[in-house]
């Protein structure tokens, strides 16, 4: 069994001195009272080579970009440049207080830059960085929506949501207030029809993914927008997949009003074993007055924050977003241009258009026309489930897809490759991938040469043990 | 083929009605648990709490996905298998005895006609799978 | 550059695909909405050297100065085996660990954090992040409301100012009444009636102007009025201090940027958060747990996950989705490198310059507030026909400014004057070299 840190130590060892004292000493006991405690809290008392040690080992068992073929579809699990790395650990940046706004120019200059970046590259007008992740961009998006309606006396209550979107949409309407209205796909598209007549004075908006999770473009976008506008609800447009379409169409050009980009997706960022992400929300000129306070602008002397902004929803977040992850973003965005951003993802298309085909005589993909960025295949008539390839995928050095996923297909394996793999790679994937489904029978009890075998999901869900402390018990 | 006991009474959304004088007995159904997997959480109303027919009274959780069970008409609760909160595999093991969830007591009795009986409950599920 | 694709590469794959050009992959977008790309104003790309230059040159624009500022964010030391682990790609370029069995070395660390959490905050359960300690606090305001079904809470004006205006973001989309409780003499007034019942009672330990709270106070009100108590901590000040749990808070959340995080002009940063047991099921994001494998042995999951948007969707405890991790690694390393005497030792240092800096800066005349204890921060008066000069001073002599109070939206010092209100603050990171330099400038302009 790995051991945690804890295991590792001995009362008394230390992993890093801290300075000596130089000021006089504050007596604690008397100063603070019964506020004040004594207790030696339970941490790990170890050094800095067992530290070092021990997340290194960890490190080991940890797939990643950096080391394994990643297709997990909706993720966008790109290659994330080292430049941008190298950007981030630069001290002018790094070591900058927030609220030390006279000190802070340049960091609001790459604000700045990179919303107009955005702002271009979506067509919308205006762009926050403040929202911390997509979720976070789209509740931020959400309380746009509901501000600008209450703003105009309307009491619009639903916000329709296609069967096949992320569970973000669902969750985030939701948590503003919002009753979700489910509208079904047909043959993967969202159903005009059903459409048509779910829309009411009720509608807020509609929340869209395009290219969406089955990986199609909305063909039908047009109308789609004027059946939404003509109800007069808004139309939210989840950025999860705007990888496809970078310097192709422009979701502000499709009549969208409000969105939300994964700077972790599409722009490179790196996605940290789960974030820090960064969601920043794009809004047309009708919505600007509701952007998050505050709102970097360019000023006569500089760049500034604009905290005068009377009809902003408020604050979503401590400060400006994340802007480490901004930061990245930025220089890829740079180093990319015009022509690097519209090959990326002519390629992204190419790609996941490449191993579909080269996958095609052995996983069905029922909604196969018109594939941009990723699709979505099924596991349903072989002799395994969608789980079991997964799983036996690690084995091969693969990460696995995403499983299950979009629900409105079975033993759904949701393949996203990105522009950055090579076609020999997406070659040898697609191999590996039928050499698992000529032999199942291994393949049941994958996987075999991971740290662990499969882990026992069901119970760990009936007896959680979160903390080392519940491992006792 | 899942177990369908035939002196029960069913609902669309899957739970069983067991019929005890003007008190009900409530769980979900054979097919219910295996669709949903191994159940690893329950929760389970207050007794006490009145709900409507229709009413989210409790949910069932797996590891991959989580139900609700609804009331099946209107009622007060008198009983929560509290065995539940600690052994919630008992849905799986025995949807129709030891895995039942909770007892209603029943002021309108004629409601309860119009509950699916066995065999129109089959057929529901017939057409599901 | 960062696509492998040769023309001939190109070339094979759209043979294979039956096309003559990448074009025709774009087909289903209906033309009128495409984008003309001769028309489209977006610069040429730049060479990597290029691009730095160009960073360089903006990074330049921001002024190095030495922090005597925090309200949120602290400028600690850092570690430098902090970053050189968490910054291993193996962890910066994975994703979520939703395959656990390639992804044991995050799910692990999340393991240790969740434990390393719980035992500072002396609850029972943490998650594995959420985005920062604002958001934390609206994520725990959420919990609370949930669990008691009562849209309103009483919150404490010794909230952080920027944490009391997300807060309101979020009660004002979710429809969430909030009462604000005032300070009298730089503390929570609990004595002040809620008109009517609330879910919970929220409250920042120490707060925003750097006071101790009456911890008994703030328990029995929340205990006497049934609900829930919330409390936002600083992580490193709170090693010295009552364990929240020891005065009945049933949700404990903070910022934990101050655990090894840089300040990087505001993110990204690290919102914990913790909660008794009985609250597990209610507590929003991802959550780690142990379990085993099919041989027996130790293996980590994420978990509970029915209680996340991706299964439950519109039903969800929350909505959030990507985290906080590759932060909340860094905590954690950060807390096993400086351990339980380390934490004290900082929180000392922190306390005892912040308290030398007060001292020297009541010599040279300045006027401190100070109606309670403080620990790292603390407020001062600066006279208006001071206050530019001042700052003027300070900027040309490398330090940042003290915060001005009066400029924020939400902020309120109760019984106070709050227009000529600044914010100091003073982390073990000051020498007292630093701050002698410091003072020296406030000497030249009250003398």
């Amino acid at each position: 069994m790995s051991k945690l840190i804890w295991d590792r130590g001995r009362a008394g060892r230390r992993g890093f001195r801290v300075a000596k004292p130089q000021t006089p000493e504050v007596d604690l006991v008397a100063y603070l009272g019964n506020e004040h405690s004594q207790e030696l809290l339970d941490l790990p008392e170890v050094s800095e080579l067992d530290v070092v040690r021990h997340y290194t080992s960890l490190s080991h068992k940890n797939f990643s970009v950096d080391n394994n073929f990643y297709p997990l579809g909706s993720c966008t699990m790109k290659y994330n440049p080292k430049v941008n790395d190298a950007a981030s650990q630069m001290s002018e940046f790094r070591e900058v207080h927030p609220l030390a706004v006279d000190a802070l120019q340049g960091s609001l200059e790459v604000m700045h830059i990179t919303q107009e970046y955005l702002s271009k590259i979506s067509g919308m007008d205006a762009v926050s960085l403040q929202p911390l992740a997509g979720a976070h961009g789209e509740l931020t998006g959400l309380m746009i929506i509901q501000a600008y309606h209450r703003d105009r006396g309307s009491e619009r209550d639903e916000v329709i949501v296609p069967d096949s979107a992320h569970g973000t949409n669902p969750a985030s309407a939701a948590m503003c207030g919002f009753k979700v209205i489910e509208v079904k796909s047909k043959d993967g598209m969202v159903d005009i029809e059903e459409l048509r007549q779910k829309v009411s004075d009720k509608t807020a908006a509609l929340m869209i993914t395009n290219p969406n999770t089955l990986g199609l473009f909305e063909k039908n976008i047009c109308e789609i927008e004027k059946i939404v506008h003509d109800a007069g609800g808004l139309i939210y447009y989840d950025g999860a997949n705007l990888n496809a379409l970078m310097g192709i169409v422009r979701p502000g050009d499709m009549g969208v009003d409000v969105m939300h980009f994964n700077l972790h997706k599409t722009f490179s960022t790196p996605h940290g074993g789960g974030g820090p992400g960064s969601g920043p929300v794009g809004v047309k000129k009708h919505l600007e007055p509701y952007l998050p306070r505050p709102v970097v602008v360019k000023g006569e002397d500089g760049f500034k924050l604009d905290f005068d902004r009377p009809k902003s929803i408020g604050k979503v977040a401590s400060f400006y977003g994340n802007f480490g992850v901004v930061l990245r973003a930025f220089v890829y965005m740079t180093v990319l241009g015009k022509c690097g951003l519209r090959k990326a993802s002519e390629l992204a298309v190419l790609n996941a258009n490449y191993l579909k085909a080269l996958l095609e005589d052995v996983l069905d993909v029922p909604y196969s026309e018109g594939t941009m960025h990723e699709f979505v295949a099924t596991s349903k008539d072989t002799d395994l489930t969608a789980l079991e390839i997964a799983k036996s995928l690690l084995d091969y050095g693969y990460h696995a897809p995403t499983v299950y996923f979009p629900l409105i297909v079975h033993e759904a394996l949701m393949i996203e490759p990105t522009e950055t793999e090579s076609p020999e790679t997406l070659e040898e994937f697609a191999e590996t991938l039928k050499e698992i489904l000529k032999n199942p029978e291994r393949s049941k009890s994958a996987p075999h040469l991971m740290p662990i075998k499969r882990a026992d999901e069901v119970k760990a869900a009936r007896h959680p043990v979160l903390t080392r402390s519940q491992i006792a018990e | 083929m899942s177990k369908i006991p035939s002196d029960l009474r069913y609902t669309r959304t899957h739970e069983w009605v067991k019929v005890d004088g003007d008190t009900i007995t409530v769980g979900i159904t054979d097919y219910a648990q295996s669709e949903l997997g191994d159940v690893v959480f329950v929760e389970l109303p207050q007794e006490g709490d009145d709900f409507e027919a229709g009413a989210a009274i409790a949910t069932v959780e797996s590891v991959k996905g989580v139900s609700e069970i609804y009331a099946p008409v209107d009622g007060v609760v008198v009983a929560v298998n509290d065995e539940l909160e600690n052994v919630p595999e008992l849905i799986n093991e025995d949807p129709y005895k030891d895995g039942w969830i909770y007892k209603l007591k029943v002021e309108d009795l004629s409601a309860i006609d119009d509950l699916l009986t066995a065999e129109e409950y089959e057929a529901q599920i017939a057409k599901e799978e | 550059m960062y696509t492998p694709h040769t023309a001939e590469d190109i070339q094979k794959m759209l043979e294979r695909l039956g096309l003559e050009s990448i074009e025709e992959l774009f087909q289903y977008i209906p033309k009128e909405v495409r984008l003309d790309v001769d028309a489209w104003d977006f610069p040429e790309g730049k060479s990597e050297g290029e691009a730095l230059k160009l960073l360089r040159a903006i990074g330049e624009k921001n002024r190095k100065l030495t922090t005597f500022i925090g309200l949120g964010v602290y400028d600690h030391e850092i570690p430098s085996a902090v970053w050189a682990l968490a910054g291993k790609a193996e962890f910066v370029t994975s994703y979520t660990p939703y395959q656990a069995e390639a992804s044991q070395g995050m799910l692990q660390a999340i393991f240790e954090y969740q434990s390393m959490i719980c035992e500072i905050t002396g609850m029972d359960v943490a998650n594995a992040s959420v985005y920062d300690g604002a958001t934390a606090l609206a994520e725990a305001m959420i919990m609370a409301v949930g669990e008691k079904r009562k849209y309103r809470v009483a919150v404490s004006e010794g909230l952080n100012p920027l944490y009391r205006e997300v807060l309101s973001t979020y009660a004002n989309a979710i429809g969430i009444e909030i009462i604000w409780l005032p300070l009298k003499d730089g503390r929570t007034d609990f004595s002040r009636s809620t008109d009517g019942e609330v879910s919970a009672f929220i409250m920042q330990q120490p707060n925003f102007l750097g006071f101790l709270e009456d911890t008994e106070a703030f328990r029995s009100t929340k205990d006497t009025a049934g609900a829930l108590g919330v409390v936002s901590i600083h992580p490193i000040l709170n090693s010295v201090l009552r364990k929240p749990s020891e005065y009945g808070a049933d949700i404990v959340c903070g910022e934990g940027q101050s655990l090894g995080i840089p300040l990087s002009s505001g993110g990204p940063n690290l919102g914990f958060m913790a909660a008794t047991k009985k609250l597990t099921r209610k507590l929003p994001g991802r959550i780690v747990g142990a379990t085993t494998d099919e041989d027996g042995r130790t293996a980590y999951v994420l978990t509970l996950q029915a209680r996340e948007q991706h299964i439950r969707r519109e039903k969800a405890s929350s909505n959030i989705c990507t985290n906080q991790a590759l932060n909340a690694l860094a905590a954690t390393i950060y807390i096993a490198l400086l351990g339980p005497h380390g934490l004290r030792e900082v929180a000392h240092a922190c306390i005892n310059n912040t308290h030398y800096l007060a001292d020297r800066l009541k010599e040279v005349g300045v006027e401190v507030y100070s109606p309670a204890p403080f620990l790292m921060e603390f407020p001062v008066r600066i006279p208006k026909d001071r206050s530019e000069l001042l700052k003027a001073r300070l900027l040309s002599a490398g330090f940042t400014p003290p915060v001005e109070l009066a400029k924020f939206a939400m902020c309120s010092a109760g019984d106070q004057d709050l227009s000529d209100m600044y914010l100091l603050c003073c982390t073990e990171k000051r020498t007292k070299a630093e701050i002698d330099a410091f003072v020296e400038v406030w000497r030249e302009i009250y003398e």
